[in-house]
């Protein structure tokens, strides 16, 4: 089983701290940016992706924030260019509740599959 | 930390997430950035081009949101107008359909059962089906089919409005019969009403108070009035006797008060011929004063085909242009408030009526009422030969209105967007059936103007002699019929005034309407003075209009606006002088508040700034109060019972209505002056009011309880009594709903909000400031700038 498991893992070293690490990192906010422009499961995608590839379960919270932080000022630039944005910050709890589902979905998704996914090697980080 | 203590991380936080998309799968939905549908419609233009059956068409929207819709033919054309309508205003056109439909409940909830109740015993569906099947085969029928493949064609391609999305439901389907509703809707709230019932319960349980409504308010400015140039009318129509009754309603009145047609409504127009205007061509002014709400009621247009180019606003659901103006006449309206509902009572015996010399069964159906978050309801509708069945508390009253039948004004506004000259705007008012409306219009490229109050006046009749209509009839004797009315069926013009008798004027130098009576003599029962307003309107468009006529200068379109944006308030020039005269009545703070505000220097002008004006408005609303209250409540009458402003004002000082019955003395008009102005102190000191705009503000909300859709609240000048108009009525504000003014070249216009109803449009509320501060912007035939939308032809 271990021998099974052992590519994954390697494949995962690699993401999570080797020289592609930047690489797969912004691959996992554009894959979750994209496909949160269609529906909100993209803010669980794409917090899959940037937990995945995290260093460590600590890391996966930042990771997971910054990119749902990435979306959010994404949503905002895109209603600025549309002339929406003053409409938006103006609707009172729907503009909290995008905000609070923008920053802690992907988080939520962010840490849970970094933290299932931990291992003996990764958890003194 | 441990790969186990990670996992159990991990596992909580999945947990979480779980959570939240299965309990709260739907606010993720709602909320999500970019995909949530609550913001489905930001930036969301749409296509381009959109296939139509009809035919090609164009549309390019100004820049105050205005499309302007050209096409090929009139079918391709509304269709196109049913497509941009859904997209800028789907969910009030829906919110209209349901109130007239008596669907409320369906989305709301309990809170507007009662609405529906009332709405689905009233019969409108049914009426505006009997005027779809009047129309469904004409040229016409086909315009509104037209439009409403054309809404149903953006539901059904596009993200529906935010509304919507927060109320969690989608729209069925619209038709033409939804399209006629709308119209019935304005109708009833312009025509519809309880004025008789009201009057009766008031004879029944006050009958002291009964010449407080008289017939007709002792004024003279009426619209048409003889000493004016230009200005007769010879009634050729038998006069109508008197008479009146104290029947036992009161239980029905309170019961449909709440649904009558808001009486606050009102509106003002006026026109002035070419002889006296600087161009040597007509000017003509209209500004309806209807619900101001988020967004406005009016939807402005303009369409373009072969034979029609015609600029102005309609309602949402319906797809022509009401107000405004062609290439050759522009138009206006007023309401003339006529008295066209009728009440009846019957002898009853184990549930039948006695009516034509037998017992009869009145008609009786089941209908189930959709309650969201509750059980359905079903009623029982009822109908006599007369009309609907209203009944409560043992009391039962058909009642008859001209718009529960099939009608035609539909066919005349579509006629009237087509007209070439005046006698084109006659000829298409002859459909104009209800609401009765004080119609004006000018010829643009010659001098003349006209005066319509168009519509269908019904003659009451007891034993063949005309009798007047304020009054509850017996239904058993068949007394006050209107020959020729079919509720829910077609009817004709034999129980009902000719066209040709309607009081109207011909080229008159100038004319204008504000809801007063329509001339002293008729020559047949229009209303009573509860029908029709305090004359204060009225009277200052005549004053103002003749200063500018009888001046060296010739009228411009400036001086129109200048008299739309006027604030000064004739029933504060009467009142007033009774507040400086009692003075040494009043306990010293009220006196030192007279005083403080200037109100002996006062110009009557109804400004935010005002503090004379914040004193006088509130110190006539205490004093309306103090005068009336203690008779009325010890009777079971509430304020809504209370006269006309007029009426107050005519009360000479000694009346027994300034005795307060509660107290051992005899009060006189100034101390009841004394007092209203007594509690005004203690109101300011109490509110922290200052000036008229810490009172006096705008407050125009969307029908969907969600305060961001709201408009901003700002102070605003005007009240009920001015011609720069804005009110509270039942709740609601009431004001200017579209200001235009219109000339030979060129036109103008401004609605309180913005085009759209799109929250996040920028024409949601584009317009407000400039509306609130009396601005206005070109209402013109040219657009600048590319195609927006491009209906092409379906199959192309």
């Amino acid at each position: 089983m271990a021998g099974f498991l052992d590519p994954v893992r390697g494949f995962l070293e690699v993401v999570r701290e080797g020289r592609h690490a930047e690489t797969a990192y912004l691959l996992a906010v554009t894959v979750g940016l994209v496909a949160s422009a269609f529906h909100w499961a993209g803010l669980i995608l794409g917090g899959l992706l940037v937990g995945i590839v995290a260093p460590t379960v600590r890391r996966s919270v930042v990771t997971g924030l910054f990119f749902g932080f990435t979306v959010f000022v994404a949503f905002l630039a895109y209603l600025l260019v549309v002339g929406a944005a003053s409409a938006y910050v103006a609707m009172g709890v729907l503009f909290y509740l995008s905000v609070a589902i923008a920053v802690l979905v992907p988080t939520l998704a962010a840490v849970a599959v970094r933290g299932l996914t931990a291992t003996g090697s990764g958890a003194s980080r | 930390m441990s790969a186990w203590r990670q996992r159990g991380v991990g596992a909580l936080a999945l947990l979480l997430l779980v959570a939240a998309a299965v309990g709260g799968g739907q606010y993720l939905g709602l909320a999500a950035p970019f995909s949530g549908d609550a913001f489905a419609t930001a930036g969301a233009s749409g296509p381009g081009e959109v296939p139509n059956p009809y035919g090609h068409a164009e549309v390019t929207y100004d820049d105050e949101g205005v499309p302007h819709v050209t096409a090929d033919n009139e079918r391709a054309l509304y269709f196109a107008v049913g497509y941009l309508q859904a997209r800028d205003r789907l969910f009030q056109m829906d919110l209209q359909r349901r109130s007239m439909n008596g669907t409320l409940s369906e989305v709301a909830g309990n809170a507007t059962l009662e609405s529906d109740r009332f709405h689905e015993r009233m019969g409108f569906r049914e009426a505006a089906e009997a005027t779809w099947r009047q129309l469904r085969d004409t040229d016409h029928g086909a315009k509104l089919r037209a439009f409403s493949s054309g809404v149903n064609r953006y539901v059904e391609t596009r993200p529906l409005p935010l509304e919507f999305r927060l109320n969690d439901y989608e729209p069925r389907e619209w038709t033409p019969v939804a399209t006629l509703l709308v119209g019935q809707q304005i109708s009833w709230q312009l025509s519809g009403g309880f004025a008789d019932l009201e009057a009766a319960t008031v004879r029944r349980k006050l009958p002291e108070a009964t010449d407080l409504y008289p017939r007709q308010l002792d004024h003279d400015a009426a619209i048409i009035e003889a000493d004016r140039p230009g200005q007769s009318w010879t009634p050729s129509e038998n006069a109508t006797s008197g008479g009146s009754d104290t029947a036992a309603v009161g239980a029905v009145y309170e019961g449909v008060r709440q649904f009558a047609g808001a009486g606050g409504l009102g509106s003002n127009n006026w026109a002035v011929s070419g002889d006296h205007t600087e161009s040597g061509r007509p000017l003509l002014a209209n500004d309806p004063h209807l619900l101001l709400q988020a967004p406005p009621v009016w939807y402005e247009m303009r369409l373009s085909a072969p034979d029609l180019d015609v600029r102005g606003v309609g309602f949402p659901g319906i797809p022509f242009v009401i107000l405004g103006t062609n290439r050759e006449v522009s138009w206006g309206v007023t309401n003339v408030g006529a008295d066209v509902t009728d009440f009846y009572t019957y002898e009853w015996r184990d549930g039948e009526y006695w009516y034509d010399g037998q017992w009869r069964e009145p008609t009786s159906e089941t209908r189930e009422l959709g309650v969201s978050g509750g059980e359905n309801e079903t009623i029982t509708v009822r109908k006599t030969v007369h009309g609907p069945l209203i009944e409560r508390e043992g009391q039962r009253v058909a009642v008859a209105w001209t718009g529960l039948t099939a009608q035609n004004q539909s066919l005349a506004i579509d006629k009237l967007t087509h007209a070439d000259s005046l006698a084109d705007v006659k000829n298409a008012l002859r459909d104009f059936h209800v609401p009765a409306q004080n119609f004006v219009a000018a010829d643009r490229d010659g001098t003349e103007i006209r005066y319509y109050p168009a519509g269908k006046y019904p003659v009451r009749r007891i034993d063949d002699e005309a009798v007047r209509g304020d009054r509850v009839f017996n239904g058993s004797a068949g007394h006050g019929e209107w020959a020729g009315y079919t509720p829910f069926g077609r009817s004709t013009w034999e129980g009902f005034v000719p066209f040709e008798a309607i009081p109207h004027l011909e080229d008159p130098a100038f004319v204008g309407t504000a809801n007063q009576r329509v001339v002293d003599d008729p020559g047949f029962y229009v209303g009573t003075s509860r029908n029709f307003a305090s004359p204060y309107r009225g009277a200052r468009v005549y004053q103002l209009l003749e200063e500018h006529v009888d001046s060296d200068e010739p009228v411009t379109m400036a001086d129109l606006k200048d008299m739309q944006r006027d604030t000064h308030s004739l029933a504060a020039e009467a009142f007033t002088p009774m507040i400086l005269n009692a003075t040494d009545e009043m306990p010293q703070r009220a006196a030192a508040l007279v005083e403080d505000a200037d109100l002996a220097s006062w110009d009557y002008e109804m400004v935010p700034d005002s503090e004379a004006a914040l004193v006088y408005r509130r110190w006539i609303e205490h004093y309306r109060t103090l005068t009336f209250r203690d008779e009325y409540d010890a009777n079971g009458l509430d304020e809504g019972y209370y006269p006309r402003t007029w009426v107050l004002q005519q009360l000479p000082a000694d009346s027994p209505w300034f005795d307060d019955e509660r107290t051992s003395r005899v009060e006189t008009r100034d101390d009841i002056v004394a007092r209203a102005m007594n509690e005004t102190v203690t109101e300011l000191d109490r509110e922290g009011w200052e000036t008229y705009g810490d009172f006096h503000h705008t407050d125009l909300d969307h029908p969907f309880p969600v305060s961001f859709l709201d408009y901003p609240e700002k102070p605003i000048g005007g009240s009920p009594f001015t011609l720069s108009n804005y009110r509270v009525s039942g709740g609601t504000d009431v004001g200017s709903s579209w200001r235009m003014v219109a000339g030979p070249d060129s036109a103008v216009g401004i609605v309180p909000g913005g085009n759209s109803g799109r929250y996040f449009s920028p024409h949601y509320a584009d317009q407000l400031e400039r509306w609130r501060t009396g601005q206005y912007r070109p209402v013109a035939f040219e657009v600048a700038g590319g195609t927006d939308i491009e209906f092409t032809e379906e199959g192309n």
